[in-house]
């Protein structure tokens, strides 16, 4: 057994429940309504679709621009990679035997070609400042989007 | 857009006062919003649980009471993680409206009427549609405790959704002559 509303509040809000149910069912309809506003249905279409593009276009803009600054710190920070002519070819080999055992680049291509024993002092040195960059390389990828 | 300017003259009726349109705002003010939380992705569209018209429809009904809320004094309430009375959690997930077992917005905005204006908004509105039986029907379903939803209404009458939806906007229009055209 149903209960009706209890005061005039509660059929207040009973109506204005059944009144905000229903929405125009037609374009003429909607019209209607907009001009019973004051409004002009065409300039209203126009202004949301202008707005819309708008936030598109801001959108797009703002991923352009996150990806952009990602990329600029990425080539700052790789272009600083420099390994030291100090290291010995035993440092240099721990250090990149150090790397295979990194997850981020144990996969990386760097290593299927070269077998750091059998690379002079000079490739051992190149190979280390490869591995740094794929190093930095990994960290950024891992960085959670601006966005 | 057609939505947004339904509910706002609806509200308006309800409280009896330009509160949705409080701080400057208009119906136009609170699509643009719901358009800008869906490009933004705040909105968190979900096509699987509901149309984009839809979202947006909820999302400025749900703005909307938030502004009349805020209108009526009672922005300083704060809502807790799954408040039933929060429009913007539980309708924005939801993508549907609620009946009114639970208490709504609009039960809140409603309650907080002095009785005696509201008292004299459902006379007029009574008086309005005196000669009218299809419209006064509705009403007195409604009054007997069905469901305020058309196709409740429609089971009750034992007719048609579209004819009930034909009846509600009729009853909407007399409201809305009734606050000089402007509810």
């Amino acid at each position: 057994m149903t209960t009706g509303p209890k005061d005039n509040r509660e059929l207040l809000s009973a109506l204005v429940h059944a009144f905000s149910a229903v929405s125009p069912d037609t374009a003429t309809e909607a019209d209607l309504e907009l001009k019973a506003e004051g409004l002009v249905p065409r300039d209203v279409g126009d202004r949301f679709e202008e707005l819309a593009r708008g936030l598109l276009n801001k959108r797009r803009l703002s991923w352009q621009d996150s990806a952009r600054r990602r990329l600029e710190r990425m080539r700052s920070q790789v272009s600083r990679v420099e390994v030291s002519t100090d290291l010995n070819r035993g440092e240099l080999i721990e250090r990149i035997r150090a790397a295979r055992a990194d997850p981020r680049l144990a996969a990386h291509t760097l290593f299927r070609k070269r077998n750091p024993e059998e690379a002079t002092l000079e490739e051992l040195r190149e190979l280390l400042e490869e591995v740094e960059k794929a190093r930095i390389l990994a960290d950024l990828e891992r960085e959670p989007s601006e966005e | 857009m057609a939505h947004a300017v339904i509910l706002a003259r609806t509200y308006r009726w309800a409280a009896n006062e330009s509160a949705v349109l409080a701080k400057g705002l208009s119906p136009e003010d609170f699509v643009a919003k719901a358009i800008e939380l869906v490009i933004d992705g705040k909105a968190g569209w979900d096509p699987a649980r509901g149309t984009l018209v839809t979202l947006l429809k909820t999302i400025v009904k749900n703005e909307m009471l938030k502004a009349l809320d805020s209108a009526a004094g009672r922005h300083e309430r704060r809502f807790a993680p799954g408040d039933e009375t929060n429009p913007t959690s539980r309708e924005a997930e939801k993508h549907q409206d609620i009946g009114p077992s639970n208490p709504t917005p609009e039960d809140l905005i409603c309650r907080a009427q002095d009785e005696a204006v509201v008292g004299k908004k459902i006379d007029d509105l009574l008086e309005a549609i005196d000669d009218t039986e299809e419209l006064l029907n509705v009403v007195e379903k409604i009054m007997d405790g069905v469901e305020p939803r058309p196709r409740f209404i429609a089971e009750a009458l034992g007719i048609s959704v579209d004819e009930v939806n034909n009846r509600l906007k009729r009853l909407r229009r007399k409201a809305a002559d009734i606050s000089g055209g402007d509810a």
